[in-house]
């Protein structure tokens, strides 16, 4: 992921600052302290992750609160918000009140509300990031808002405003921060401009989470500061751990949180734990409860204790209360002693009167009364019974007749009969008649039919008829079935006709009428197979017209051929034409054969000829041999130089030598071409052998005179005329083959045609009929067969009814009979007819029934009669019984007996009286405190009596003695009884139980917490080892290779050893030093190179992020620092964007010296927040003639890296609209208030103001967008009319002279850094140092160069760059800045001198301070005016397509850098290393586009 | 069968004895109506017992521990049933191990109306209603011996149709639930109430009379049982429980405020307040003295977890949720509002190249490999780490004795010999911290015994429970959102907080009702 734009609405201090074009590479951000650096830091932080940070927040809330460090900022802020819309909403209001009048004033409302709305879209705190990534480019806006009382509705109300004005729309939804009074919103827009989840911003920072992206890309000068502060095991411990792990320094934290957090549960020592002191607790508790147990026991002792003295108490108080009573009793027995005896006396009297019941007066007249009513019954009894006795009398006389009392209900019945009978009569007439007419046409039938079945007719309905008559009149015998009426009572049977009866032969004979219907089998069996027999033998007719075709044609075929048959001749033509083919072959290359044979042989010839070298060459050699024999011999004797000796005999070999090799190789060359030439006869002489084989067997036709080819073609003819015979010969084939199938089809239906006429014949005569009979008669006859059937069951119906109702009839009449037996005494016919008989039954029957109903009526009054009497007889005898009980009542058993017992009763009443009234005295007396009993037994026995007195002052005593002994029985009852409640009031067990329980449950969550604690422990170990054993190494071995770079390789290598907790490095010369034994620098170098592996580390997971650095390069000393700024420059060149944060001019210079561009943020006394400069590396100084040139440099500039940066406009009221994106139109913001003084320059970037052409760096004002705008517009203005100044290298070159070439090497080296890389590639076993080894290094590269005179035209630019190695970057501490710039890269001398360069490098000091200031308000006031009028969008994206173009071009170039690079640390990723120098070559065939960029960087 | 129609309560195991125990800390305002709760509990037996006039009360044993209880307990017994006296309410007691005659002091005596079972044999008794026996009643008590005749109860027959009651503690054999000479068996010690037969005779355990933790959160009360005059037995359960426990579970959204949370579990708690009344009025009874208590499981997302795991949301919830239900009774008493430990942590942690990804993968291979040992014994004390090795020694033993040539089991016997001595509350500690449970989550060998899969099952939850927290732990500590340094500053005092969390919510407490009585 990479940057690539930043836009700050409001941000801390910032305010609308936009950068719409950050480096892909590195950034450098220069600003004094308070500049806001930190603020820009922490803002790309919080676009990334929020504003959830205490630092981050911080900011958030200053900006919130319009606020800043140096106190209130008035007019920011909600307060501004809020005051923006009324001032927008009234403006609103006054023009449209206005509006209606006056048109004109218009304008300067507008004017008003736009400035507010402006301001108020400005009130948004926050801003956003374009980042780059896989996923394409994404915006991440995060806004914030104060998080008090409604701010939920303020925002909607603040987003439907700025709706509304249109300008902005706000889609995100705030979610507050934990712990924040802020509320924060992420929208996350897509390439496409469309919004898409947040989710995705985790995605854009690779998942990784912050406090990893904080512990390995940002590295911060307080960490450095730290490290700083550590003594020396703490920095090596913190070291080490920094080489483990990326979390790792949380990790080891957190390890020891968890430790600790353990101990406090249960401690490893055995310290006192937390859980041991539950423990405790919980067991104090649990004795506490316990206690309640000898409580209980010490309660039932004193419950047992009380209970028997209680008992005692009790056995006291009877005893007491016994006495107490004893004495009541014997004083009461003394007062009542005189009433007692009255009382006896009265009792005697009234025993002595004995049983006397109760009669009074009225009993006596209650008896007379019921003597009475007894006798009046006793009359009414007889006068019933006389009654009664008349009654009986009369009914006597009334007599009774079984036979007729059985007739009259069988009249009734016999009535009933009547109209059934004559309804019989009636049917039986006419189903007689029916029957007769039905047996006539059944004759006839049957005897038609048997003739018929006789066949000796034909059955011509005529003859038919006649054998019909003949049939019936032979069996017209009648023949009686249904005989008269036996008893001749109606004549309807007289008229029934005989039936004739009909003689069924046919059924007879076998011939059921299902077997009859079975003649259509066999009938059309036949007359199927008799057409299907036509069918067929039509068709035999059709194959054998086209097969008598096929034979014909074949015939006519073979005979023009004069062939007998086809197959024969088809093979027979095959085999000739293919052997008159191979014969037409072999002829052929025997004549070629013979032709080869002449070429080897001529050869052969020349080949023997040469074999031995001659002439000339052969005298050549010679000669050679001697002339070098001489000198080497002329040398041996001193003559001439040894070695002028040795090159003779040198040649004296060499000719001999040569002449044996070239004679040999003839000689070889000969002999192959026999062993060829042999070959080749032996294959001729096959081929001749062949072709006679050939003509043998295929001989000419003998009197033919045709050419092998024209034998051939003929043969080919024939052969292709036969086989176009084959098909009408296999149709032949077949046609013939079905003929047979069909003639025998046509045979096999004539047979089954036979069969079933057979078949026909047979069932005919099974049936009886004439064979001749055809089957339609058949059909007839077996119809009428069938009708007959019919009739015949119709007679038998009919026969059986007439039966059955005769049955019927004789049952009524015998009905009739019986009832006349009955009455012998009635006179009647005896032949009298039902309809006769049943008036005279009837009048029998009624007359005996009226006599019979008077009898009856009589009997009912005696019944009566006879219940009255009985109800009258039991009533007297219950009232005499009455009578008798009534007397029995008083026990007396007559009435006078009665009038004495009512005398005797009244004395005994009064006597009763008078003893009641003692009683009554006496029980007042005693007033129910004891029984009468007791006092009697006090009272009975004189004795007793007597010394009552003295017994009571007895017991008087007594009672004195209990009573105290119960008091004190009491009193220790009562003792007892408080102490076992005192112990049964404590309930302190139920608490303590109750703790016990609550502790038990603390108890196991804390062992819970332990168990977890533990795990996690455990857990955290392991994967601690297993980072250590398998991450470390690889990021040690990244880290060597940057400290290597970083210290010169001083120091190379850094390495652990397994299992122990500590780095070691290893230097140059073989000495090996423990972390802690480093110098403070060297720490901070090896932390830079560990954090700078951690970031390569991640990498490789695939996790890429930008590096925010913050001053790391201040502690170091001017070399190191720029060896360190070299490597971060070759890092960010390896594709990572790096941010880098200094407050540091020297840093500053030092980058501008790299190429690096460097945004110089404003000084902490200036009124604006919104402004600051880029600072670019300066240009050639020959042709920096003003600063206005200078600002075409800078505007044309292709820088290798640096950001682009855009700022707010100082003319925000002329921009047309304000655009949250950020993407265009920016310069909205303004930074100029009208009427304000411009900036004056700032000390530090503008050392010596009066010397500009001595500046050592140029300043390009970025406060201005419309300036910068200006500038790419001169720049393109100028390079269309200077352009020899400004393009390509190779004009450059035309218009060097030679001798500024030398100076190429410097500028070289500043201009393209891949040079650099590619020296250590170069001379990666030589230390350079620049320093003490200048010249050194130059001689090598002299040889180099030397060595490569003769490469390929591509390797030029190597040898350039190889040059340029020379050149030492960084000579002195005071010389940051060097580069004269002046000379173009093209400008590849081979003869470079070291001494030029240290010329260079001379000058270059000079230059020291020459570096281009131009301070904004400078460029505002130059082009103020011109921006104002082209102040428009496109020409803002003019300017940034400029530069999307340079930067495109970078990218080429950086890639390569990167390979070189990598090459250069031999890199392990061979493939990746492969790949690129694939590329490599393309583009060093675009070398002309590439030098054009690194020029136009160089040059004006 | 039976002519008369009778009914009668039956309850058992009050187990007066036993404290609240699902409750780490006792709110002050609450105190009394915890530590009375198992008084109160059998007041409203009683009280129900009057309301119902019912014919008798059957009590199948462990009312109390009378060592335990100390005095109280049978006083207040016996104030209890000469409650029922007074209504000539009879009372049939079968005791079990806990409340056996012979552990009751022979100083204690019962009000005539009651009648207790002896030891070591099976009593027949009878319930007679003017003159006529309308139930027969057998039972028997539990002896200091401890042997229960358990064979007793089920044997005798009934030898008429009279309707019969079986009183007894503790379990029946199987054979006796199959005869139907027993109609209604009345058992006793099981703290839950179950009906472990319906047919032929209806077999019920009553149940304790209180619930005492979270896991109770039935009914906990007694059986009204009423029995028809045509023998029909309807057992019908009622609640007398003061206490109610309940787990309520809220899921919380990440941008939840915590109004909103507040207003969810308001809610929540209003209904169980409702609920509570209506039952309240239902029984004829006042809501005073009822409480019902709330433990709060949170399912929450961040940031709100962190805030309740770490912050101080929880607590200001649960102040203001106690606030509020608890002035007026029924009380509905938040006891804690903890937020759940995810099941797993989000896959994409898990993928992730960094510690913490190792370290959950870590995790998750223990939490998939229940059989592996996760050695913890290096944060043992030497002292402890001996005595460990012994116990295995010992168990492992146990698990073999089967093998006595084991070479293990040899070792096992070496290394046991040569442990040094202990101190005693080792054994105690090495069962809190379940190392057994880390060593394995499955037990090799097992007897089969269903206590011992019981144990085993146990054993793997907890195994589960410490991983899963562990593994949130990482997550809290190691990832994002918080920096890790503030969060080790929050956790710092968490130890700390546990250990001082009960003074610290008693000031809160006080605070709070400070305040409430200036307004």
């Amino acid at each position: 992921m990479r940057i690539t734009s930043l836009k700050i609405e409001r941000f801390g201090v910032w305010e609308g600052l936009s950068l719409p074009k950050v480096s892909r590479g590195i950034n450098v951000f220069y600003g004094p302290n308070e500049a806001g650096k930190t603020t820009l830091m922490q803002f790309i932080r919080t676009c990334l992750y929020g504003g959830a940070d205490e630092e981050r927040a911080r900011y958030i809330q200053m900006a919130l609160d319009g606020k800043t460090r140096r106190g209130e900022k008035p007019g920011f802020g909600e307060k501004r918000f809020d005051e923006a819309m009324e001032t927008s909403a009234s403006a609103e209001l006054k023009r449209i009140l206005d509006g209606e009048r006056r048109k004109d004033g218009d304008a300067e409302t507008k004017l008003d509300a736009e400035t507010a709305a402006r301001d108020a879209a400005r009130a948004w705190i926050g801003g956003a990031a374009t980042v780059s990534s896989e996923f394409g480019d994404h915006r991440l806006e995060r806004r914030y808002v104060k998080r008090d009382a409604g701010w939920q509705s303020a925002i909607e109300r603040k987003s439907g405003f700025l709706a509304a004005e249109g300008l902005i729309n706000w889609s995100g939804r705030f979610y507050p921060l934990p712990g924040k009074k802020i509320a924060e919103s992420l929208v996350v827009v897509g390439p496409d401009g469309t919004r898409v989840g947040d989710y995705f911003a985790k995605s854009l920072t690779c998942n990784l989470d912050e406090s990893t992206y904080n512990g390995v890309f940002a590295i911060g000068l307080d960490e450095l500061q730290r490290l700083g502060m550590l003594n020396e095991t703490e920095a090596a411990q913190m070291l080490y751990r920094l080489s483990v792990g990326v979390d790792r320094g949380a990790f080891v934290q957190v390890f020891q949180q968890i430790v600790a957090e353990r101990n406090d549960l249960f401690d490893v020592k055995g310290k006192p734990s937390i859980l041991e002191n539950l423990l405790a607790e919980r067991d104090r508790a649990r004795r506490k409860s316990g206690e309640a147990a000898g409580n209980l026991r010490e309660y039932a002792r004193l419950l047992e204790e009380r209970r028997a003295v209680l008992e005692a108490t009790k056995l006291l108080q009877e005893r007491l209360d016994k006495t107490t009573r004893q004495k009541r009793v014997r004083e009461l027995a003394v007062q009542i002693a005189d009433v007692w005896d009255e009382r006896d006396e009265a009792r005697r009297q009234v025993v002595e009167m004995g049983d006397v019941p109760a009669v009074e007066q009225s009993a006596v007249d209650e008896c007379a009364a019921l003597c009475d009513v007894v006798e009046e019954t006793r009359k009414k009894i007889k006068e019933i019974k006389n009654a009664y006795r008349a009654l009986r009398d009369e009914r006597d006389a009334i007599p009774v007749d079984a036979a007729l009392e059985e007739l009259a209900p069988r009249v009734s019945i016999l009535e009933d009969d009547l109209p059934r009978l004559r309804e019989i009569d009636e049917d039986v007439g006419r189903l007689q008649g029916e029957l007769s007419e039905l047996n006539a046409k059944l004759a006839e039938e049957e005897a038609r039919v048997k003739s018929a079945r006789d066949g000796k007719m034909t059955l011509t309905p005529a003859a038919l008829d006649a054998v019909n008559a003949a049939i019936v009149a032979a069996n017209l015998a009648p023949e009686t079935r249904f005989g008269a009426n036996p008893q001749g009572v109606a004549g309807t049977g007289e008229n029934a006709p005989s039936t004739p009866v009909l003689p069924n032969k046919l059924v007879d004979e076998g011939l059921s009428f299902k077997e009859v219907e079975d003649f259509r089998i066999p009938a059309k069996a036949v007359r199927r197979r008799r057409l299907k027999l036509k069918k067929y033998r039509e068709e035999l007719e059709v194959v054998r017209t086209r097969l008598n075709e096929l034979v014909e044609r074949l015939e006519q075929g073979l005979t023009s051929r004069s062939q007998r048959n086809l197959t024969e001749a088809i093979e027979k033509t095959g085999a000739l034409a293919s052997g008159l083919r191979r014969r037409v072959e072999v002829e052929r290359r025997v004549v070629e054969m013979t032709r080869y044979r002449k070429e080897l042989e001529r050869q052969n010839k020349t080949l023997a000829e040469n074999q031995a070298i001659t002439g000339a060459p052969l005298y050549a050699l010679g000669a050679g041999v001697v002339v070098g024999g001489l000198l080497f011999g002329l040398s041996l004797f001193g003559r001439l130089e040894l070695a002028v000796g040795l090159i003779g005999l040198l040649a004296t070999i060499a000719c001999l030598f040569y002449k044996t090799t070239v004679e040999k190789k003839n000689y070889q060359k000969l002999e192959d071409n026999q062993r060829r030439l042999g070959l080749l006869t032996r294959q001729l002489e096959q081929a001749q052998e062949e072709t006679k084989k050939l003509d043998e067997r295929f001989p000419a036709p003998p009197n033919s005179t045709a050419t092998l080819e024209a034998r051939l073609q003929k043969a080919k003819t024939d052969l292709a005329f036969f086989e176009s015979l084959a098909p009408a010969e296999a149709q032949w084939r077949e046609a013939t083959k079905l003929f047979r199938a069909e003639e025998a089809r046509v045979k096999k239906a004539e047979e089954s045609l036979k069969k079933a006429r057979k078949r026909w014949t047979a069932w005919l005569r099974d049936a009886g009929l004439p064979t001749t009979l055809k089957p339609t008669q058949v059909r007839d006859l077996l119809d009428r067969v069938g009708l007959t059937e019919d009739w015949r069951r119709q007679i038998e119906g009919i026969a059986a009814e007439i039966d059955f109702l005769g049955r019927e009839r004789q049952g009524i009449v015998d009905r009739f009979d019986a009832a006349v037996a009955l009455l012998p005494k009635l006179d009647v016919d005896k032949n009298a007819t039902p309809f006769e008989l049943a008036p005279k039954l009837r009048a029998v029957a009624e007359e005996y029934g009226l006599s019979q109903k008077r009898r009856a009526e009589l009997w009912e009054e005696m019944v009566a009669l006879k219940k009255e009497y009985r109800r009258r007889f039991l009533a007297r005898r219950a009232q005499a019984k009455e009578v008798r009980r009534f007397l029995a009542g008083y026990r007396v058993k007559t009435t006078e007996a009665l009038v004495e017992a009512v005398e005797r009763y009244a004395t005994y009443r009064r006597l009763n009286a008078a003893f009641d009234e003692v009683q009554r005295r006496l029980e007042a007396g005693i007033g129910g405190f004891c029984s009468e009993e007791e006092l009697g037994a006090l009272l009975l026995d004189p004795e007793v009596r007597e010394e009552l007195p003295t017994a009571i002052e007895n017991l008087e005593r007594r009672l004195e003695g209990l009573d105290a002994e119960l008091r004190g029985k009491l009193e220790l009852s009562g003792r007892l009884g408080q102490q076992a409640d005192a112990i049964a009031a404590k309930k302190e067990s139920i608490r303590s139980r109750f703790e016990a329980a609550a502790l038990d449950l603390r108890i196991a969550e804390m062992a819970d917490l332990w168990q977890s604690r533990a795990i996690a422990g455990r857990a955290m170990e392991d994967v601690r080892r297993a980072y250590e054993r398998e991450r470390q190494p690889e990021t040690l071995r990244e880290a060597s290779r940057y400290l290597r770079r970083l210290t010169e390789s001083r120091y190379v290598n850094i390495w652990t050893p397994l299992g122990e907790d500590a780095l070691y490095v290893d230097a140059a010369d073989g000495e090996t030093l423990d972390v802690a034994a480093l110098s403070r620098g060297t720490r901070e170098q090896l932390f830079i190179a560990i954090r700078l592996a951690l970031v390569v580390s991640f990498e490789k997971h695939g996790i890429q992020m930008p590096l925010i650095l913050d001053d790391v390069l201040v502690n170091f000393d001017v070399k190191r620092a720029g060896l360190a700024a070299k490597v971060l420059c070759d890092f960010a060149k390896s594709g990572r964007q790096i941010f880098l944060f200094t407050c540091h001019e020297h840093i500053c210079r030092l980058f501008l010296s790299l190429n690096v561009p460097v945004c110089a943020l404003p000084t902490s006394n200036e009124p604006k927040r919104r402004a600051f400069r880029v600072l670019l590396p300066p240009k050639s100084k020959r042709r920096r003639k003003s600063p206005a040139e200078t600002l075409v440099s800078v505007a044309s500039e292709k820088t290798d890296v640096g950001p682009n940066f855009a700022t707010p406009s100082p003319n925000a009221d002329a921009a047309p609209s304000i655009d949250v994106d950020g993407t265009a139109n920016s310069g909205a913001y303004r930074t100029l208030e009208p009427g304000e003084e411009p900036t004056p320059p700032t000390p530090e970037s503008e050392p010596e103001t009066t010397e500009k052409t001595r500046k050592p760096y140029l300043v390009v004002d970025g406060s201005d967008e419309e300036t910068a705008l200006k500038l790419s517009e001169d720049a393109e203005n100028l390079r269309s009319t200077q352009g020899a100044l400004s393009v390509g290298g190779e004009e450059i070159e035309t218009t060097e002279d030679s001798t500024a070439k030398a100076e190429t090497n410097a500028d070289a080296n500043e201009t393209s850094p891949e040079a650099t890389d590619f020296s250590s590639f170069v001379f990666s076993t030589s230390a350079v140092d620049s320093d003490e080894n200048d010249a050194a290094s130059a001689a090598q590269v002299a040889e180099y160069v030397e060595a490569l005179k003769n490469v390929s035209l591509e390797s030029e630019r190597v040898e350039l760059r190889a040059l340029s190695e020379i050149s030492p970057t960084f000579s002195t501490d005071e010389t940051p800045i060097e580069s004269p710039f002046e000379v173009a890269p093209e400008a590849s001398v081979v003869d470079a001198a070291p001494s030029e360069e240290d010329e260079g490098d001379d000058e270059e000091e000079d230059d020291e301070d020459a570096i281009e200031s131009l301070d904004y308000d400078e460029w505002a006031t130059v082009f103020l005016a011109d921006a104002e009028a082209r102040a428009d969008e496109n020409a803002d994206e003019a300017f940034l397509d400029y530069f999307d173009e340079t930067s495109d071009d970078e990218e080429d170039a950086e890639d390569e850098d990167d390979e070189d690079w990598e090459d250069d640390e031999e890199y392990d990723d061979e493939d990746e290393f492969d790949d690129e120098n694939d590329d490599e070559s393309e583009e060093f065939d675009e070398n002309d586009e590439f030098d054009e960029t690194d020029d136009a960087s160089t040059s004006i | 069968m039976t002519s008369q129609a009778f009914r009668f309560i039956h309850a058992s195991d009050f187990r007066l004895e036993l404290p609240v125990d699902g409750l780490s800390e006792c709110p002050e305002r609450l105190e009394s109506a915890i530590l009375d709760a198992p008084r109160v509990a059998v007041e409203r037996l009683v009280a129900t017992a009057l309301k119902e006039k019912v014919d008798f009360v059957v009590l199948s044993g462990d009312l109390l521990s009378p060592r335990e209880t100390g005095p109280w307990g049978l006083l207040f017994l016996i104030e209890q049933f000469e409650r029922l006296a007074s209504e000539k309410i009879a009372v049939y007691w079968a005791a079990g191990k806990n409340d056996s005659p012979d552990v009751v002091p022979a100083a204690f005596r019962f009000p005539e109306n009651v009648r207790i079972f002896p030891v070591g044999t099976v009593e027949e008794t009878f319930f007679v209603r003017e003159g006529v026996p309308v139930a027969r009643l057998l039972g028997t008590s539990w002896g200091k011996a401890g042997v229960a005749p358990r064979g007793g109860v089920e044997s005798v027959e009934g030898a008429d149709d009279l309707y019969t009651i079986g009183v007894f503690n503790g379990q029946l054999p199987n054979e006796a639930l199959k005869s139907d000479a027993v109609r209604y068996w009345a058992l006793g010690g099981s703290r839950v109430r179950e009906t472990i037969s319906r047919s032929p005779s209806l077999a019920v355990y009553a149940g304790s009379t209180l619930a005492r933790n979270f896991e109770e959160t039935g009914d906990f009360g007694a059986t009204l049982v009423e029995v028809a005059e045509s023998g029909r037995t309807t057992a019908t359960p009622f609640r007398t429980s003061p206490l109610r426990w309940s787990t309520e579970t809220l899921v919380v959204k990440s941008e939840e405020t915590e109004e909103a949370i507040l207003n969810e579990a308001r809610s929540r708690l209003k209904a169980l307040q409702e609920k509570a009344t209506e039952e309240a009025a239902f029984a004829g009874r006042s809501p005073e003295g009822d409480v019902w208590l709330v433990s709060w499981r949170v399912d929450a997302e961040e940031p709100v977890f962190q805030a309740l795991r770490y912050g101080t949301l929880a607590q200001t919830l649960l102040r203001d949720l106690r606030t509020d239900f608890g002035k007026t009774a029924p009380v509905v008493y938040s006891v804690d509002f903890a937020p759940t430990v995810p099941e797993n942590a989000p896959e994409e942690l898990f993928e992730r190249q960094t510690i913490l990804g190792d370290y959950l993968r870590m995790l998750r291979y223990y939490l998939e490999n229940p059989g592996e040992k996760i050695d913890v014994e290096q944060f043992f004390s030497e002292e402890l780490r001996d005595w460990a090795a012994r116990e295995r020694a010992k168990r492992a033993l146990e698990n073999r004795r089967r093998n006595d040539d084991d070479p293990e089991v040899a070792e096992a016997l070496r290394v046991a010999a040569e442990a040094k001595d202990f101190r005693p509350e080792l054994p105690t500690i090495f069962d809190l911290l379940a190392l057994d449970s880390l060593d394995s989550a499955e037990d090799g060998e097992t007897n089969g015994d269903a206590a011992d899969v019981e144990r085993g099952r146990l054993r793997a939850a907890r195994r589960r429970k410490a991983l899963l927290e562990a593994s949130a732990l990482g997550v809290d500590l190691l990832s994002e959102n918080e920096t890790v340094a503030s969060i080790v500053g929050g956790l710092k005092g968490a130890p700390k907080k546990n250990r001082d969390v009960l003074a610290e919510l008693r000031n809160l407490q006080k605070n709070i009702e400070g305040k409430e009585s200036l307004s």
